[in-house]
């Protein structure tokens, strides 16, 4: 048992989303579905449900994305020569005031003009959105299997 | 928050899953010994993204399970120094605040990061900044922004959580978490994302 390489690349939350739901991972498990048990080992299915909480209530923009938006933005950034650690945090934090934008963007105010900060901002807007409902009202449960407790009493 | 990372290791695949595609058994495999669990100076294993190489398989003379020696990439969790993440307030305590991302809980912020001046109110429990004359309160279930600080990985003993009469009771001994991050809640933009809600 051997780490060869402990980073062979960085994935934004988006590429994990991604990944994930392709592979199946991030849909509800079928309680019905006498060979799930087969395919997915527990300390997964345990996992994969709490990663499934993490897009639903906490990084709520990755999943509406789409692959050309991501690639989109990351052309429309490119003049600003961020590195590689600041493109990310602007993908997984999302952005949307000046305040936040500077907690991405390191010195940011003696790298770049307010004019230019603003278009940093008008570009995120553009190439990926941000769904409206933002509200944390409902959202105070912190326990991912609490939240999936409520929803089977829905049955 | 994630990264993609190489491991190699010898998998075993016992003979019921024989009648499974190799690759799917050997990933299988590897998901049950690697996923939810933090590997020690890498970060926490999610799940196994592709496999690179896969050995030839050997039988040892005692049984018969099929041995692969495998190269392979993870998707493990584990943020860089500097990184912005997004998590839940799970619980509040003198000593400082715990956030969660769900399937990560182990996420410290000091109270000497919060930002300041800080009060903590033990009726409640729960941390409060005394912004110009308002109580903001860091609730439990709020999301809150904060920044990666540090990463304090622990080599822990497997028996660590057994009381010293090494029977049924759990020592509640949350120093002696395997991955633990350390962040920082102090720089503008960052604390509950309701406090810095207004767009432009």
């Amino acid at each position: 048992m051997q780490c060869t390489n402990p980073q062979v690349a960085l994935l934004s939350d988006f590429e994990v989303y991604q990944f994930m739901s392709e592979e199946g991972l991030l849909a509800p498990v079928d309680n019905k579905d006498k060979n799930a048990r087969r395919k997915e080992p527990k300390s997964l299915m345990y996992l994969r449900r709490e990663v499934a909480y993490y897009f639903e209530k906490i990084n709520k923009a990755a999943p509406n994305w789409t692959e050309d938006q991501v690639v989109a933005f990351m052309r429309a950034i490119q003049p600003f020569k961020l590195y590689k650690g600041e493109k990310l945090r602007l993908l997984n934090v999302r952005p949307k005031n000046l305040v936040a934008l500077l907690l991405c963007v390191d010195e940011a105010d003696e790298r770049y003009t307010p004019d230019e900060q603003a278009e940093m901002l008008r570009i995120l807007q553009e190439t990926l959105p941000v769904p409206d409902i933002e509200g944390d009202e409902d959202d105070m449960a912190v326990d991912p299997a609490g939240d999936e407790a409520m929803a089977i009493d829905e049955y | 928050m994630f990264v993609l990372a190489e491991f190699k290791d010898t998998i075993r695949v016992k003979p019921h899953a024989f009648s499974k595609p190799k690759v799917e058994a050997i990933e299988y495999e590897i998901n049950a010994k690697y996923a939810n669990k933090v590997f020690h100076d890498v970060g926490f294993c999610i799940c196994v993204h592709e496999l690179v190489e896969i050995g030839d398989g050997i039988v040892q003379h005692s049984e018969g399970s099929v041995f692969y020696k495998v190269k392979f990439r993870m998707i493990v969790f584990r943020p860089f120094p500097g990184e912005i993440i997004v998590g839940k307030i799970k619980a509040s305590a003198p000593d400082g605040i715990w956030v969660s991302v769900g399937f990560f809980d182990d996420i410290f912020i000091a109270k000497e990061l919060l930002p300041s001046p800080r009060e903590f109110e033990e009726s409640e429990q729960v941390w409060v900044w005394k912004y110009q004359g308002a109580d903001l309160f860091l609730d439990v279930g709020e999301r809150v922004r904060l920044q990666v600080q540090r990463l304090e990985f622990k080599e822990v003993r497997p028996d660590a959580a057994q009381g010293p009469d090494g029977g049924d009771t759990l020592v509640e001994a949350p120093a002696e978490v395997p991955f633990k991050i350390i962040g920082d809640m102090k720089s503008p933009g960052t604390g509950p994302l309701a406090w810095w809600a207004q767009s432009e």
